[in-house]
């Protein structure tokens, strides 16, 4: 890992807003706010766990990170051995080159890769694509890559339909990481996996991760993987960050009521585990028509007057622990305990 | 207690002729559900799980799939009056008994909630349709306010406006109660689940498998609960069974296969994934390699080229039987078992 403190990346109030269009002329008639206001910094070498349900923005915020979406409003800036590169500002041509620092890693294995093309032309398109490497050479990088990746020479001139979807993801992320990119967006990366087969991609992404210095925005659903991979956790609800902390912190101190039911939510393998569930009431609010005041309001079981009409702004609590809440600090809630599970 | 057997499944065998050659995707399976229960099958994709349950419903497209030999019994008769069993894979899949049967008796809620309802039809009109199909006492016009009834008891909120909704109109927690009230609706002796959370929010899936307990017992319904996330069947399971290509590996209460796991495979699953609960590892303890393909499988064991306690000699040599190692708790490993006798058989043409 690189110096502790040194930034690679930093999110300034990043904002993507879908337009809803409506009729012949298809004038607009609202947006879909899916970022709204979205603040992060990634440090050198971490792992940053983006976690929240679907439709709360966490996969629309990876994807304007390595701008896929051209964001609404906000700034990206990337820090690249001593240059500071704001990625929303990039032209086609700078973004073209730019790209090389960072990589997606997707969620299906069977839709993210072309099927007429061999695991040789998939691996070795990035390093075509940027000129770095051709002919022998673009081989014997693709070999390297593919061996680290846990698959082997042979599978090479293979077609994608002829592997599982465990060694698909592998060729995704060998695909990824071929040209070196510094930052890796990892889109919910093992949730389409078998469960025996998800914990070999989880150990591996974090194997490359010390190999290759690579740093991860991991972004997930399951909060027991998150915490797994993650130094650091960011919890989004409807398109706003609700709470940032180191990852042990975070759940067994949650500060946001949103992030108190999303860990007592989490099933647990364990048949003698009672713990009183905190059901949320309810769905989650449409981010075309947010209610007013904290987006939480409607489900929140220590909503109050002011939870309604006031937004509550994300605030540093303890020394890197941020959260949304006007009550953060009185609340009493209720986080993991590994002190009293019987097996710990 | 056998009068509230409600299901015997016996040495199911289901088998896809294929070009490439025979799938046996469900390859000797036997297991007894009971009134009230909930018994729990795990695996992974390719385990056999989910053509299990469509064998039970006969709901394997014909061809490829065929059952080649096994029974399933469906119990009849209420109140401990055994009435006799029907055999369901002695039925012809397209014959009226097992339509009076789907739907009514035995139904099922299928993990997609957006595919699973024809997208042309209101919810209530689905709903009604099973109502009047299999409910002869009812009238077209109380039928409405059944299924109205129906949607109100899965925590549907307006379900008089809800009745007249598309599938489409619903998000897709809603639809999986929908869909769980139209299994409901003729209140079948037996619903099988068949991933109903897998396509959910962890907030939406605590919901629903709430829902789905609170319904159980208010109904005394038999549940056969498939899914292939070992928290989800903590939950939800009396009775677990493990499969993994085709057979049970492992069954035993739920107490028991959490706190004393035998087979290396219910193991190595339960080692595998993170515990939200414990301390944090350094590093996830993954079973070695992957499922085998179907026509690849390795002889003996099936899981032998993956187990950390492989014998040479006899894991490669004969398939172990599903031996009860102490009450109630059966295993088919070697590792518990006579290997001599499993390995003698195997020589006599077994």
């Amino acid at each position: 890992m690189a110096d502790d403190n040194e930034l690679l990346l930093e999110v300034n109030d990043l904002r993507m807003y879908f337009p809803i269009q409506k009729g012949l002329l298809r004038r607009t008639t609202g947006y879909v706010k899916a970022v709204d206001g979205v603040s992060l910094s990634i440090k050198k070498g971490e792992t940053l766990g983006l976690v929240g349900e679907s439709g709360c923005g966490k996969t629309t915020t990876g994807r304007c990170i390595v701008r896929v979406y051209q964001p609404t409003g906000g700034e990206i800036v990337f820090h690249d051995e001593g240059e500071v590169v704001d990625i929303n500002r990039l032209t086609r041509q700078e973004l073209k080159a730019f790209r090389r620092n960072m990589q997606m890693i997707f969620q299906d294995p069977f839709s993210s890769l072309n099927p007429r093309m061999t695991v040789l032309e998939l691996v070795g398109e990035p390093l075509l694509a940027h000129g770095i490497a051709r002919g022998q050479e673009l081989e014997d990088r693709v070999a390297e890559m593919v061996r680290a990746v846990g698959l082997r020479v042979e599978h090479l001139p293979r077609y994608p339909h002829s592997f599982s979807g465990g060694q698909r993801q592998r060729i995704g992320i060998a695909r990824a990481l071929v040209q070196r990119p510094k930052l890796v967006v990892c889109d919910e990366p093992v949730s389409a996996l078998d469960v025996s087969v998800q914990s070999q991609v989880v150990n591996l992404l974090q194997d490359l991760q010390s190999d290759l210095d690579l740093t991860y925005l991991f972004v997930a659903h399951d909060m027991s993987v998150v915490r797994q991979v993650s130094n650091r956790i960011a919890v989004m609800y409807v398109g706003k960050l609700v709470e940032v902390a180191e990852s042990e912190e975070l759940l067994r101190n949650p500060k946001h009521p949103y992030s108190e039911t999303l860990l007592s939510a989490v099933p647990r393998p364990n048949p003698h585990h009672h713990m009183q569930r905190l059901n949320l009431e309810g769905e989650p609010a449409d981010p075309a028509n947010a209610p007013p005041g904290c987006v939480f309001h409607p489900r929140c079981r220590y909503m109050e007057e002011v939870c309604q009409t006031d937004v509550p702004p994300l605030v540093e609590l303890t020394p890197g622990h941020h959260v949304a809440c006007h009550f953060a600090d009185s609340l009493e809630l209720q986080g993991i305990d590994p002190s009293r599970s019987p097996q710990a | 207690m056998a009068h509230d057997l409600i299901l015997e499944v016996k040495n199911l065998m289901t088998h896809f002729h294929l070009h490439e050659g025979i799938v046996r995707a469900v390859d000797g399976v036997s297991f007894n559900v009971r009134r009230g229960q909930t018994l729990g099958i795990i695996g992974e994709s390719g385990c056999g799980k989910s053509v299990t349950v469509h064998s039970i419903l006969r709901l394997v497209p014909s061809p490829p799939g065929n059952i080649v030999d096994g029974q399933i019994l469906l119990h009849q008769g209420e109140n401990g009056s055994d009435t006799g069993a029907i055999d369901l894979a002695q039925l012809d899949p397209r014959g009226a008994q097992i339509r009076a049967i789907r739907g009514a008796e035995i139904s099922m809620v299928f993990q997609e909630p957006m595919t699973s309802f024809g997208p042309m039809h209101t919810i209530g009109n689905q709903i009604i349709e099973t109502i009047l199909l299999h409910q002869e006492d009812v009238e077209s016009s109380d039928a409405r306010e059944l299924a109205v009834e129906n949607l109100r008891r899965v925590g549907i909120p307006r379900a008089e406006q809800i009745v007249d909704a598309y599938p489409h109109q619903l998000s897709g927690g809603m639809r999986q109660r929908a869909m769980i009230a139209m299994a409901l609706s003729c209140t079948p002796r037996l619903l099988i689940a068949d991933e109903p959370t897998t396509a959910l929010d962890v907030t939406i899936q605590a919901q629903i498998l709430e829902l789905l307990t609170a319904l159980q017992e208010e109904v005394g319904m038999a549940v056969i609960f498939i899914t292939h996330n070992l928290g989800v069947i903590a939950e939800v399971a009396d009775e677990v069974a493990v499969m993994y290509l085709g057979r049970i590996v492992e069954q035993a209460g739920v107490n028991e296969l959490f706190d004393n796991p035998q087979h290396p495979y219910t193991q190595g699953l339960l080692n595998s994934i993170p515990h939200i609960d414990e301390e944090k590892l350094p590093r996830l303890r993954a079973i070695e390699g992957v499922v085998p393909d179907p026509y690849e499988i390795p002889s003996g064991c099936a899981f032998s080229d993956r187990c950390p306690s492989f014998m040479p000699g006899t894991c490669d040599r004969a398939m172990p039987e599903l031996d009860e190692t102490v009450p109630g708790h059966r295993v088919r490993c070697f590792l518990y078992s006579d290997v001599e006798e499993g390995l003698t058989e195997v020589e006599h043409g077994g």
